[in-house]
């Protein structure tokens, strides 16, 4: 046999408190030839043994740390009274302690659910409770900091596939630590009544169990296609980087931990290396991967003008090449000058939203023309109306006296033609066409002809 | 309302503290009820050391010896009163029982 198939890895997902639940998935591993050897930070480790009957204990040692060199001498003192009656340590996770015995009918770990409940309670505020208030507490914090993001901007953000998935993923973060809180709590509460009652703990839920595995099946399912999606928009190394920052920090956090766990140096100096060492690998990899995209973007530098004034000095205006879906030169004669164009183009699976901006200028840096565009866009019938809205929507720091009105010019096929007035006069000279599902806005520096209006929206209510 | 820690003791702790009116290693306590009991009261291993733990930080019991990893205790005076207060405590229950009993009977 060889040595992987005398190994397996599983990744579990128990909750910490479900003792109940861990002892009899153990039981049933032995009886399938699988006995637990050790817990990773990620796998749970099983190794190959002929089937057998085997009993677990799992029981809470609150003053156990994941950062001891080993057990501490209460510790083994604990330990030794379990050996005692036939119990041996099978793995430690954090304060959870998994015991096994070849006994029949063995005697208890815990005979009295009072203590045993203390005891569970004493680790959970020293392990899971802390970090879940946090995770609790982190994802409130992105929640507010994205969500007025969405406010204030909405088709803006939320055509960006990774806002709609970085949202998704701290709310189901949310979502899991409010069901893991409340699932604990619920849990706690119906222990004591029970003891109480008959003396024995409740027996926690396994749907708590199931929407773990549901809730890990489904970022395995999201994170890819998230990746997918940031390929197709040339992207992905954005998502590939904070895969690799967050790998990367794991894996120096759980390496220095070990290490120092085989050194045997003291938990308190464990805990401080490996805070550091993560912390120090956390802004080394930050400033790697800026650097890497400064780069990128220094190697998409743009051409510059250069003028000299009057008094001898340069002053430089960048031309930006940057493709668009209406060019000036689309419209009108245009006089031979240097033209800027600067476009980005964002696209969810919510909203599609594309703007462009070219200016032109003379050789003396002077500006000869500009034309703006906007399109924003959803496939989304029930977002139509929401899309519309914001897309004509002016701001909060436009004058009240601005609004959209309708234009009229003879023989118009295109839907209807909108104007921005600032009280009865119009307000430059923006326009707007709302198709069902796309809103176009157009801004020229003078007054466009009825062709060239027609030409723009129809080229930008197809682009 | 909650009962004042030790104000009552559970079967458990009571003879714990019943076998450390000796001193006692922790490992033999374990036997020492099974055989005091006949086997009617256990006290698991993980119980054991929790209600140890409680009742050295209680000052209820204290540690006379350390061999290795083998720990002697033995009750102090404030456990002697707790041990006591408790027999009481049982002793008026039982009378309690009896003299009811002795009225039904007398009916």
């Amino acid at each position: 046999m060889t040595e992987k198939s005398r190994r397996k890895y599983r990744l579990e997902n128990f909750v910490f408190y479900d003792y109940a639940g861990i002892q009899e998935h153990l039981q049933r591993m032995a009886s399938r030839g699988w006995m637990l050897e050790s817990i990773t930070p990620f796998f749970w480790r099983y190794r190959r043994s002929t089937p057998q009957k085997v009993s677990f204990a799992v029981t809470y040692f609150p003053e156990a740390s994941d950062f001891d060199p080993g057990p501490t001498e209460n510790q083994q003192l604990f330990l030794d009274l379990c050996a005692q009656e036939g119990w041996q340590l099978a793995a430690q996770w954090a304060q959870m302690q998994i015991l096994y015995t070849h006994r029949e009918n063995p005697l208890p770990l815990q005979t009295d659910a009072g203590r045993e409940l203390r005891a569970i309670h004493a680790a959970m505020k020293k392990n899971f409770l802390p970090s879940s208030f946090l995770l609790l507490f982190l994802s409130v914090f992105q929640l507010i900091i994205q969500g007025s993001r969405v406010v204030e901007k909405p088709l803006e953000t939320l055509s960006e596939d990774t806002v709609l998935f970085v949202l998704l993923l701290w709310f189901i973060m949310l979502l899991l630590q409010l069901l893991n809180l409340g699932g604990y709590l619920r849990w706690y509460v119906a222990s004591q009544k029970s003891i109480e009652a008959t003396g024995q703990l409740a027996k926690s839920r396994s749907y708590m169990c199931k929407i773990g595995k549901g809730v890990l099946a489904l970022v395995l399912v999201i994170v890819p296609f998230w990746i997918w999606d940031m390929a197709v928009q040339q992207k992905s190394f954005l998502v590939l980087y904070g895969i690799a920052l967050s790998a990367g920090i794991l894996t120096v956090l759980f390496s220095v931990q070990g290490l120092l766990k085989r050194l045997k140096a003291p938990k308190e100096i464990n805990q401080v290396f490996t805070l550091a060492a993560a912390f120090l690998a956390g802004i080394g990899i930050s400033i790697f991967g800026g650097s890497m995209m400064l780069q990128q973007l220094s190697s998409d530098d743009p051409q510059v003008l250069s003028v000299v004034q009057p008094d001898g000095g340069i002053v430089e205006y960048p031309i930006y090449d940057d493709p668009v879906l209406l060019r000036l030169e689309d419209l009108q004669d245009t006089p031979d000058a240097y033209y800027s164009r600067v476009s980005e183009e964002k696209t969810s699976v919510l909203f599609r939203v594309a703007w462009g901006l070219q200016q032109g200028m003379d050789s003396q840096g002077r500006k000869l023309s500009e034309m703006y565009y906007c399109i924003s866009e959803t496939s989304l019938p029930l977002l139509r109306q929401f899309c519309r809205e914001k897309a004509l929507d002016l701001g909060e720091y436009a004058p009240e006296s601005q609004r959209w009105e309708p234009y009229s010019l003879p023989q118009w096929e295109l839907p209807s033609l909108y104007r921005l007035y600032d009280g009865e006069k119009p307000e430059g000279y923006r326009y707007a066409v709302c198709w069902e599902d796309r809103t176009v806005i157009l801004r020229m520096e003078s007054e466009p002809s009825q062709q060239q209006l027609t030409d723009a929206f129809t080229v930008l209510g197809k682009a | 309302m909650p009962r004042e820690k030790f104000e009552a003791l559970t079967e458990q702790m009571f003879y714990i503290l019943l076998c450390l009116q000796v001193e006692c290693y922790g490992m033999d306590i374990m036997q020492k009820i099974r055989t005091l009991t006949d086997g009617r009261v256990n006290v698991g291993p993980g119980t054991l050391y929790h209600l140890l733990d409680d009742f050295l930080q209680a000052g209820i019991i204290r540690q006379t010896q350390v061999q290795g990893r083998r720990r002697c205790y033995l009750l102090t005076e404030k456990g002697a009163a707790v041990l006591e207060g408790e027999y009481q405590r049982l002793k008026t229950l039982t009378e309690d029982y009896r003299r009811f009993q002795k009225g039904v009977e007398d009916l």
